[in-house]
């Protein structure tokens, strides 16, 4: 897990309760047992968090947390 | 009296969860109301507004008792209710794993919602942008989402329902529960009340309207109901959850059987959108109406658990109503003086406590109660517990709206 993906996995445990030990880059917002919702509320966290701002769209729930990394390093992470 | 007329209708308590600033749990609550110690405190969520204490259940932390994936989503009110539901099922050793849950109804009453959720959000989108407004605000701070969330959490498939009858919600819900039962559309019901609206906003209205006490140099002492010092009720939060049965359902499976609810009564003041009439007649309609139903008339009444919020109007008005109707007999306490004023969870709260009055021939006294208000003609139990055989107890609860319920309670 890169460090990005570190970041976001730390949020997703802290803020949204999911087992960290389920979190892994291949693991979807679905195996984590993430609605349309949850989602709408990680892309807040991120946007506060780390400042990048992520259409409300972006993420599905068969997105991987490695393929989110790449979409908020690709609209300029500070992290 | 207690020979039951035949076209009574028991309901029986098979189950109770109750959560409020007397503890979490049952046992807990009992022995804290019991106590005669009152758990109003100075409350850090309220530090600088005029009034800055509250009954908050103490330690209450949902993301521990819930997890953090489930407690995230839910106000503070639904988290409460969950627990207290939880609570109430396992005591009645029902398990909603292999219940037919079409059978399984919910009836929850809820006054003013999420109000923790509506403030801080209002205050994100004013303050920033709607980007910065949770997609769960909206199903957060819904007040049926309290039925609703329970329903889910132990897959009640039949009607869920939320009341909302102000401070007689949890009371009213319990009545209507009971129909549910009458009516054969369920054969087990979870009912009750939970509220949780210590937010800064929803204790600023309360005080603004003259509602609470303003006590703030002593709190502990703030609610006295019946007191001739009162000046208003603390708020409060928590949540009552009863389990009903019908008695033959419960007898059936073993069931233990807390006390039976046996009489329901509702009425409307009519009057005013928070004064109560004055002259009581509305709380009479109500109690009357809870007697006529449970076959019972006032004299047989041992014990009251009073609605006795530490209003000056509230305590007055119900007492002499409730002097009209039963006499100066039974015993009357009001437990708010230990938990405050859960608003439409004290009313179930309230029933919960009731039937362990009757269940244990035990009165709790009245929090704070030392000068009784000479406008009050009862016989309230002040200073320790008052152990007596208690057979029939009643319930009250008035609302803002002029809302009445009584229930009547009778030992199993």
């Amino acid at each position: 897990m890169n460090t990005l993906e570190g970041t976001l996995a730390d949020l997703l445990v802290s803020r949204l309760g999911v087992v960290a030990e389920d979190v892994t880059p291949d693991s979807t917002y679905e195996q984590l047992m993430l609605d349309s919702l949850g989602l709408i509320e990680f892309l807040l966290i991120i946007r506060k968090e780390i400042g990048v701002s992520l259409d409300d769209d972006a993420l599905q729930i068969r997105t991987t947390l490695a393929e989110t990394a790449r979409l908020v390093e690709a609209k300029g992470s500070r992290v | 009296m207690t020979g039951s007329s035949p076209a009574r209708f028991d309901a029986a308590i098979t189950g109770l969860g109750l959560v409020s600033a007397a503890g979490i749990g049952t046992d807990a609550t009992w022995e804290r109301v019991c106590s005669g110690v009152s758990a109003a405190a100075r409350d850090p969520a309220l530090a600088g507004l005029p009034v800055d204490f509250s009954c908050r259940v103490p330690d209450f932390d949902g993301s521990k008792l819930l997890g953090r994936a489930m407690a995230w989503r839910l106000d503070r009110f639904v988290q409460l209710a969950i627990v207290a539901a939880r609570q109430a099922i396992a005591d009645a050793r029902l398990d909603p794993g292999t219940w037919d849950g079409a059978r399984v109804g919910v009836v929850i009453g809820n006054s003013l919602g999420g109000t923790e959720t509506w403030e801080r959000q209002h205050r994100f989108f004013v303050e920033g942008v709607p980007e910065d407004v949770s997609p769960l605000m909206i199903p957060m701070g819904m007040a049926n989402m309290v039925a609703g969330c329970v329903a889910i959490d132990c897959r009640a498939l039949g009607p869920s329902l939320v009341t909302a009858t102000a401070c007689a919600s949890g009371s009213t819900a319990v009545g209507l529960a009971r129909d549910l039962l009458r009516s054969d559309t369920c054969d087990v019901v979870i009912a009750g009340g939970a509220e949780s609206a210590l937010s800064a906003g929803a204790i600023t209205g309360l005080q603004r309207m003259g509602a609470l006490s303003a006590r703030r140099e002593d709190p502990a002492a703030a609610s006295r109901p019946f007191d001739v010092a009162r000046d208003g009720f603390v708020a409060g939060e928590g949540a009552g959850i009863l389990v009903l049965e019908r008695p033959a359902d419960a007898r059936a499976r073993g069931a233990d059987v807390h006390a039976l609810v046996s009489g329901f009564g509702a009425s409307s003041d009519a009057y005013h959108a928070t004064a109560p009439d004055p002259a009581g007649a509305g709380i009479e309609r109500a109690v009357r109406a809870a007697l006529r139903d449970a076959g019972v008339v006032g004299d047989d009444v041992d014990h009251v658990n009073a609605h006795g919020t530490s209003t000056p109007l509230n305590d007055v008005t119900e007492a002499k109503a409730l002097r009209r109707t039963l006499g100066e007999r039974p015993l009357v306490t009001s437990t708010k003086g230990v938990t405050g004023h859960a608003l439409a969870a004290a009313g179930s709260i309230e029933a919960g406590l009731t039937a362990l009055a009757l269940r244990h021939g035990v009165v709790p006294p009245t929090a704070n109660l030392t000068d009784l208000d000479p406008a009050v003609d009862l016989t309230v139990v002040v200073g320790k517990a008052t152990s007596a055989p208690l057979e029939v107890a009643l319930s009250t609860s008035l609302g803002f709206g002029g809302h009445n319920a009584a229930l009547v309670l009778v030992a199993a």
